[in-house]
């Protein structure tokens, strides 16, 4: 706990002269702590930038990283290559600060700038002893340089920092008073965050027709998704397409759960046009996760697999990349621009108002659905027994799913906290049956690849996957109806009819 | 927070010049590091260049650790700052005698530091009385240095017998061989004779050297002035060995 507080002043000239030969008066005099570094620095971050979020920057200069925290030591590592997911440094420390921060996401430069910093120490005559210590941080690119001196006391040098405070006041004029002088402020003071991508939205009224509504949102849905569509052409990491692909699954459940919102031609011409979008998305899409997951697949198989294994691998990463190319074609194509042009043209088509459905207040209708969705699931769901088949559990997969989109697409219509706790109590059973799907998926995937190759140890390897992969679903499949059962509680529903400001009433069953 | 002495009944056997090394290289490896100068000569506050504040605030000393707290200085090293004795220190013995639980009194008052500090380093006068044995109380391991002489080593017996005496528990006391000369009989005599008798000296021995002296010229820990030097390695070893011993107290 310093005794006072740092002060800082803007920079307008970065040589220190100013303050040296007697600058700063007779008695105290400027040493070098750290001579002053320029560097030519890159800052690194995902698509949403995630690091910055958290107030976290990842400064790249040539070969060397350094991961800067406020208040906190830098994370430093030297990286040979240019590391572009969290699993590709070599540093066990970044790979665990950077890992749960960036997930999946791969980094791309977001700024580029050079830095220079430099430290001193302000001696007092007599003892010879350092009473305060001066920093420069200033940054600079073509559009931007901005820099702060910053003094920063040393306890029990009160008066000493007072009386350099004043000549600095005098030096570069009145000080700015205490701010958090780093990287991090210097940009932010840049106004870098309106920079920051940020997901498309729209404001809902809860009392506009539902029509206007739900048209709206299906547009905003789609115009987010469209974000995502420069990442997927440059191959930048697998997030891209899965978030393309999660805005227009919502879109065209949300077309099809709002029955009557949007006139008949309008419904079936929009669910047509974003079935036709996504469907050139899926091959690639199963590619991708097979190969997210490879470490894991790997790990079930022994030694004498493996070479089967690489050869699936190999396999996979050839269909993957021409999956890839043809994908980004069509996104580049006439095709999809028109397909997208259709989409938009659609939704954004004046409302015409025309049902009883359609003028209702969306609340009213989102309300009706959510409650009608919530007691499908409990009916449906409470029926499912050991030896239900499969089929109805992923039919309920789906319909938890279209009540997800449901409480996240209009999630502003209702209290935060009561949301967040449906919808944590929605999890566990998700992703059960998420998982449940995946490992069906996943089966069908391998038989395929199975089937598309002549390879004996490929069709090996593969054959003893399925059968691990088939014995952990039917494991899986043992813990559906406890979550069912969970989630189907009298407190979810009580949760439920709290969110949508009703009286409790037992779930029908 | 852990509070550490350095302490002899003896005067002039190294006391202040291991406080000042032990408390800066404890800075140096990261651990935010108060020393406090209990001797009222000064010696560890002048080595780093700190002069105290205010002259009359001793008669302050143990009524609030905010009072500490306001008369403590920054050093010219990150992590370490410096309480600095003022000539009025040596009436500690008499102020304490006034006060109730006078033993209790500096560990609790330094308790109050455990927000800012990881390391209180207590460098102590060569005495023996109330002050000494509030650092007793206080104190854990209380670090003895020990010239290897007849006469340091019966001073040493008798710190022993006074905490039988008084029930301190005799684990707290670390000795450790300080301005050995190496080439001298009666030293190496005594050290054979020493480490025979009590198991627990400390391995480092630290030799009598100029580097040392020259730590009053130099203003300065010896590592600032003499890196590579004899004296500054077999600092650099004491700490090693002091630091393994407070993280298997902390344990």
């Amino acid at each position: 706990m310093p005794d006072t507080q740092s002060l800082a002043w803007p920079v307008t000239v970065l040589e220190p002269d100013l303050f040296d030969n007697g600058g700063l008066g007779e008695k105290l005099s400027l040493e070098v702590r750290s001579p002053p570094k320029t560097e030519d620095v890159t800052l690194l971050d995902d698509f949403d930038w995630h690091l910055w979020q958290d107030n976290r920057l990842l400064v790249k200069s040539g070969n060397d990283y350094q991961l800067l925290a406020p208040a906190a030591e830098p994370i430093t590592a030297v990286e040979a290559g240019s590391p572009q997911f969290s699993w590709d440094f070599t540093s066990p420390a970044l790979v665990e600060a950077l890992a749960g921060r960036l997930t999946l996401r791969a980094l791309r430069p977001i700024l580029a700038g050079r830095v220079t910093q430099a430290w001193w120490n302000i001696r007092e005559a007599g003892d010879d002893k350092i009473v305060c210590r001066l920093q420069l941080l200033h940054f600079q690119n073509e559009t931007h340089s901005q820099g702060y001196w910053q003094l920063v006391p040393l306890r029990g040098y009160q008066k000493e920092f007072d009386k350099v405070a004043r000549r600095m006041d005098k030096i570069l004029g009145e000080s700015l008073g205490n701010l958090p002088v780093d990287l991090h402020f210097i940009l932010a003071d840049l106004a870098l965050d309106d920079a920051r991508p940020r997901a498309a939205t729209i404001h809902l009224d809860s009392t506009a027709a539902s029509e206007v509504a739900v048209a709206g949102m299906v547009l905003n849905l789609v115009r987010d998704a469209q974000r995502h569509v420069p990442g997927i052409i440059e191959d930048i990491d697998s997030e891209f397409l899965h978030d393309f692909r999660v805005q227009l699954r919502k879109a065209r459940s949300l077309v099809q759960i709002t029955k009557g919102a949007l006139s008949a031609p309008r419904q079936a011409g929009l669910k047509t046009l974003l079935a036709d979008v996504m469907r050139p998305t899926g091959l690639l899409r199963d590619l991708d996760v097979f190969l997210l997951e490879q470490q894991d697949y790997r790990s079930l198989l022994p030694e004498i697999h493996q070479s089967g294994f690489d050869q699936l691998i190999r396999n996979v990463k050839n269909a993957r990349n021409q999956a890839c190319k043809t994908l980004q074609q069509y996104l580049q194509s006439d095709t999809y621009s028109n397909q997208l042009v259709s989409i938009i043209d659609l939704a954004g088509e004046p409302a015409e108002l025309a049902s009883p459905s359609s003028q209702q207040p969306i609340y009213l209708l989102v309300n009706k659905l959510i409650s009608k969705r919530y007691r499908k699931i409990c009916r449906n769901g409470l029926a499912i027994t050991d030896d239900t088949p499969d089929e109805e559990v992923h039919n309920l997969r789906i319909e938890c799913k279209k009540l997800r989109y449901l409480l996240t697409i209009f999630g502003e219509l209702y209290d935060a906290a009561t949301l967040k706790k449906i919808i944590k109590r929605m999890k566990r059973l998700q992703t059960i049956l998420g998982n449940f799907n995946d490992y069906a998926v996943q089966q069908e995937f391998l038989a395929m690849q199975s089937a598309k190759s002549r390879s004996q140890p490929l069709q090996m390897a593969v054959s003893g996957l399925i059968a691990v992969i088939f014995q952990q679903q039917r494991q899986l499949r043992q813990q559906v109806c406890s979550a069912i059962e969970e989630f189907a509680a009298p407190e979810t529903t009580a949760i439920i009819d709290t969110l949508l400001a009703k009286e409790t009433e037992p779930c029908e069953l | 927070m852990r509070i550490v002495a350095c302490y002899s009944m003896k005067g002039g056997v190294g006391k202040t010049a291991t406080a000042v090394n032990i408390a800066y290289w404890a800075a140096k490896s990261g651990i935010r590091t108060l020393l406090i100068d209990l001797d009222p000569q000064g010696a560890s506050s002048f080595y780093f260049r700190v002069k105290p504040s205010s002259k009359s605030w001793g008669k302050r000393f143990f009524n609030a650790y905010k009072d500490l707290l306001g008369q403590v200085k920054a050093s010219d090293y990150d992590n370490l700052d410096i309480l600095p004795a003022h000539l009025n220190f040596r009436k500690f013995d008499v102020l304490l005698s006034s006060l109730k639980k006078r033993k209790a009194r500096l560990k609790k008052i330094l308790s109050g530091l455990s927000d800012e500090y990881q390391l209180i380093v207590l460098d102590c006068p060569p005495s023996i009385g109330d002050l000494s044995e509030a650092v007793f109380v206080a104190a854990n391991p209380i670090f003895v240095p020990v010239i290897p002489t007849t006469l340091s080593q019966r001073t040493y017996a008798q710190l022993l017998q006074f905490f039988k005496e008084k029930k301190y528990p005799h684990k707290k006391l670390v000795p450790f061989f300080s301005m050995v000369q190496g080439q001298k009989a009666l030293h190496k005599k005594t050290m054979e004779e020493m480490r025979a008798q009590y198991s627990n000296f400390l391995d480092a021995v630290i030799p009598f050297s100029v580097d040392v002296e020259n730590m009053g010229e130099q203003r300065a820990p010896v590592d600032v002035f003499a890196r590579s030097r004899p004296a500054n390695r077999a600092y650099v070893a004491l700490w090693k060995e002091m630091v393994a011993l407070l993280n298997k107290k902390v344990k």
